[in-house]
């Protein structure tokens, strides 16, 4: 299997990019969920303070979703540095399984808007949009970016 | 009949083949009926027929399990098999994986033997041609002796070709068949054993001689029963035990592909396997490492989804029952009747219909996995696991059908060959979490463990899984002793799932339960309410009623689970339905079909608590499904020995379990 080795490269820096990214946030957020069910202050107060802007909840599933994810990408990248060209499919099904992620959480977002805002559930008043805003959303950007630059390579990978 | 009026000619065509070949989605596209599709071997194992109206036909199409041989080792096999032999359909019509025509030549060559009239449809060719096949379809024909059509079963494609087909080869008067030679010493056996068998005049006008020699050479026990009553039993039994079977059957196999290799050339060019996309994808979703919890983080995320996202759906149709109850309480008179209607009947079936919304996302949900390919992935990903406990990965495919029902899951274990496999999965089906026990999860997780509610559901679904492998390998080590057989699974290649389909799927599986609300749960319903009322004159729903009675009298068994009368009487009508327990809920706390109210009583409940949830929920999880799963579990075992086992298995594994999160628990919580 031979392929472009410019466009290898991009992968190949992709998957470094996104599964550091997607580990790291999944680690974060790993460690936020373990400090909410220990009840850990200085691990809660981090989560509300300084790392706010990432809109990382303490979720404990959902850090290890982000977790292997990040973990496929790295797999992706070991095998393309160790020179098998299948490794793509790593970096294919990465950013197919994070963009099943991202939909899963806008889903759930769209849930719980409808319920808030269109039925106005009294279970849920106050809620906002950032209380659902999570990693998986905004880093399936990049997944999305991934796959749209790489459609044809992705549909051809065996070729 | 009037005159002038022609007779309608029949036919009666069987589809058969491979399985995973698309005879299914032809026998729909024929007969415009609704069979379950599934991207995975082994969704039909009983024969359907539908019928076709053409050209002044009457068309009888039977579709048959699919299978990859004649021989017969598994009961679908053998449904199949049984129904071209016995029941000779005028045509019989084998659908070819047009990616894959090599190996599904092995059971033309057997159906060849079988002397029926037969036509191919060589289906899905568009993906043959797509990756550069260069199918020979005229020289096809002449090799094979047989008609050869082209089809698309999924677009529609083909099906009047190959109904002309049909109508052209059953009107052929002689039939001219193609028959496998077998080398000298295998034919001298063949022709001495027909000889044999010809002097029982019965045996001839049922078989074809020279197939019958071919499968008693072949080892078939299914047919050496067949000839058991034969007078030429023994003289048959003489000259088989004479032989070395196992080697005869070696050596006609061989025989079998030797002449697949000879012509498979001529017949497709460039058809030779490469690694697709499908299988490079495979190479992550099977990956050792990645493969169970990528399995397992999908699963998540469905749960996930059927728990948030069908929560606004769910307030609504919850809402119009409220507004019916109101009106009821409104404007029926007497009291007594509004309260039949209001608290009884719209309660109860209410109850269970507002989680309609959760039922019906989770099946899209699973139908899109199973659309996709991704199940059959699953299964194969699980065998690893399942071979090491003692059972193989083909008992995963039931499991997993388990999630809809567990009514066609202890069905689909026809498809498994080995009896011992088969008898344990059908034990250990039940605890796999049909869709009728998700409304307890989401009232009780719901209620208790808001924020996770997702992931309690879903180590819920785990937990089944885990109960039902951790069994199958006490059974297989106890009374169903014995090494699994190897588990040989075809993946389908991946599919983009069909919105269609997958909402078809999600109607076909969910509708059931919006039936059962109407029938099974509104008789229930009625049932709770006049034991909630009943003696008159007591408080509805107190403890001095007959179902207050039927409570107390059962809650010294279930109160060291942490569970009082009411949560007893209610898993005691859960026998019936799983459904029943939450519907039986409203009716306790007086609160029909209101969720809000009935979570704000739960949760006012001295009685009930995060610990007596779990309890709650581990039980409903494991005890006996429903009284149609116990029915099916007594069809296919025929043993009502088996049958009690599984009910007091399920109970005893409930009730220890129940009793450990309730108790173990009080560590952590």
């Amino acid at each position: 299997m031979k392929h472009d080795p410019g466009k290898l490269r991009e992968k190949v820096l992709f998957s470094v990019v996104a599964g550091f990214l997607y580990v790291l946030a999944g680690s974060i957020q790993f460690v936020l969920s373990i400090g909410a069910m220990f009840d850990i202050n200085s691990v809660n107060s981090l989560g509300n303070s300084a790392l706010g802007f990432l809109f990382i909840p303490s979720d404990f599933m959902g850090s290890l979703v982000l977790v292997l994810i990040g973990s496929i990408f790295f797999y992706g990248l070991m095998e393309l540095r160790n020179g098998f060209n299948e490794g793509i499919a790593y970096v294919y099904v990465g950013i197919i399984i994070s963009l099943i992620f991202a939909t899963v959480y806008m889903l759930v977002l769209a849930g719980n808007w409808m319920e808030s805002c269109l039925l106005n559930d009294p279970e849920i008043t106050g809620w906002s949009f950032i209380d659902d805003f999570r990693p998986a959303i905004y880093l399936g950007i990049l997944s999305l970016c991934g796959y749209i630059l790489w459609k044809k390579d992705f549909r051809n990978m065996n070729k | 009949m009037c005159a002038g009026e022609m007779k309608i000619e029949k036919i009666r065509v069987a589809l058969t083949g491979n399985p995973n070949v698309g005879k299914t989605t032809l026998f729909n596209v024929i007969t415009g009926s609704r069979q379950h599709v599934g991207n995975w071997p082994g969704v039909t194992v009983e024969k359907k027929s539908g019928f076709k109206q053409y050209k002044g036909y009457e068309i009888e199409v039977v579709d048959l399990p699919g299978t990859y041989s004649l021989t017969a080792y598994s009961l679908d096999e053998i449904v199949a098999r049984d129904f071209i032999v016995d029941e000779r359909p005028d045509v019989v019509v084998q659908i070819v994986d047009a990616t894959n025509i090599e190996r599904n030549l092995y059971l033309t060559t057997q159906l060849m033997e079988l002397g029926s009239k037969m036509i191919i449809a060589l289906n899905m060719y568009d993906l043959a041609e797509e990756r550069g096949d260069k199918l020979h379809v005229t020289k096809m024909e002449k090799i094979l002796s047989m008609p050869v059509v082209l089809t698309i079963a999924s677009k529609n494609i083909g099906m009047s070709e190959l109904l002309d087909t049909v109508i052209t080869e059953k009107q052929k008067v002689k039939h001219h068949g193609r028959e496998i030679g077998y080398g000298d010493e295998i034919e001298s056996r063949i022709i001495e054993i027909e000889k044999v068998l010809s002097q029982d005049k019965d045996l001839t006008s049922r078989y074809p001689l020279r197939w019958l020699a071919v499968r008693l050479l072949d080892g078939d026990e299914n047919i050496l029963r067949k000839i058991a009553g034969s007078s030429v039993a023994t003289q048959i039994k003489t000259i088989l035990t004479s032989l070395d079977i196992e080697e005869y059957e070696a050596m006609m196999a061989d025989k079998r592909y030797e002449v697949i290799s000879a012509v498979f050339p001529q017949m497709c060019e460039r058809c030779m396997t490469r690694m697709t996309t499908s299988d490079m994808v495979d190479r992550v979703m099977t990956n050792k490492y990645l493969g169970i919890p990528i399995f397992l983080a999908l699963m998540w995320a469905a749960f996930e989804l059927t728990f948030s996202f069908a929560t606004p759906f769910m307030t609504i149709v919850e809402r119009i029952f409220v507004w019916l109850g109101e009106i009821s309480a409104a404007y029926i008179r007497p009291e007594w009747l509004a309260s039949l209607v209001g608290e009884g009947i719209i309660g109860g079936v209410g109850s269970v219909f507002s989680f309609i919304p959760n039922i019906f996302i989770l099946f899209f949900l699973l139908s899109m996995l199973e659309d996709s390919g991704y199940l059959a992935r699953a299964a194969f990903i699980v065998d690893r696991v399942m071979y090491k406990i003692g059972l193989q990965g083909k008992s995963f495919i039931p499991m997993l059908l388990g999630f809809g029902c567990n009514v066609p899951a202890i069905m689909a274990t026809r498809s498994i060959e080995d009896r011992m496999d088969r008898m344990a999965t059908i034990m250990v089906v039940p605890f796999i979490s049909c869709g009728a026990r998700l409304p307890i999860y989401i009232l009780f997780a719901g209620t208790f463990f808001s924020e996770n509610a997702g992931t309690v559901i879903f180590c819920i679904y785990l937990l089944g899984i885990l109960v039902a492998v951790g069994s199958a390998k006490l059974l297989r080590t106890t009374a169903l002793k014995g090494h699994p057989a190897p588990f040989i699974l075809e993946l389908p290649p991946y599919r983009i799932p069909n919105l269609n389909t997958s909402i078809r799927h999600m109607w076909d599986n969910g509708s059931m339960y919006i039936q059962k609300a109407g029938t099974i749960i509104l008789g229930g319903s009625v049932v709770i309410w006049l034991l909630a009322a009943l003696p008159w004159g007591v408080e509805y729903g107190s403890e001095q009623t007959f179902i207050g009675l039927l409570g107390h009298a059962i809650q010294p068994l279930m109160e060291p689970l942490g569970f009082d009368w009411k949560l007893s009487v209610s898993l005691l009508f859960g026998f019936v339905a799983k459904e029943i327990v939450v519907a039986s809920m409203g009716v306790l706390y007086g609160v029909g079909d209101d969720q809000i109210a009935l979570t704000d009583s739960l949760l006012a409940d001295p009685h009930l608590s995060q610990l007596t949830a779990l309890s709650l929920m581990v039980f409903s999880l494991l005890y006996m499904p429903c009284i149609a799963a116990v029915g099916i579990i007594k069809k296919e075992t025929g043993s009502w020995k088996w049958t009690a086992f599984s009910v007091a298995y399920g109970l005893a594994v409930a009730w220890l379990l129940a009793f450990a999160v309730f108790h173990g628990g009080k560590m952590f919580i």
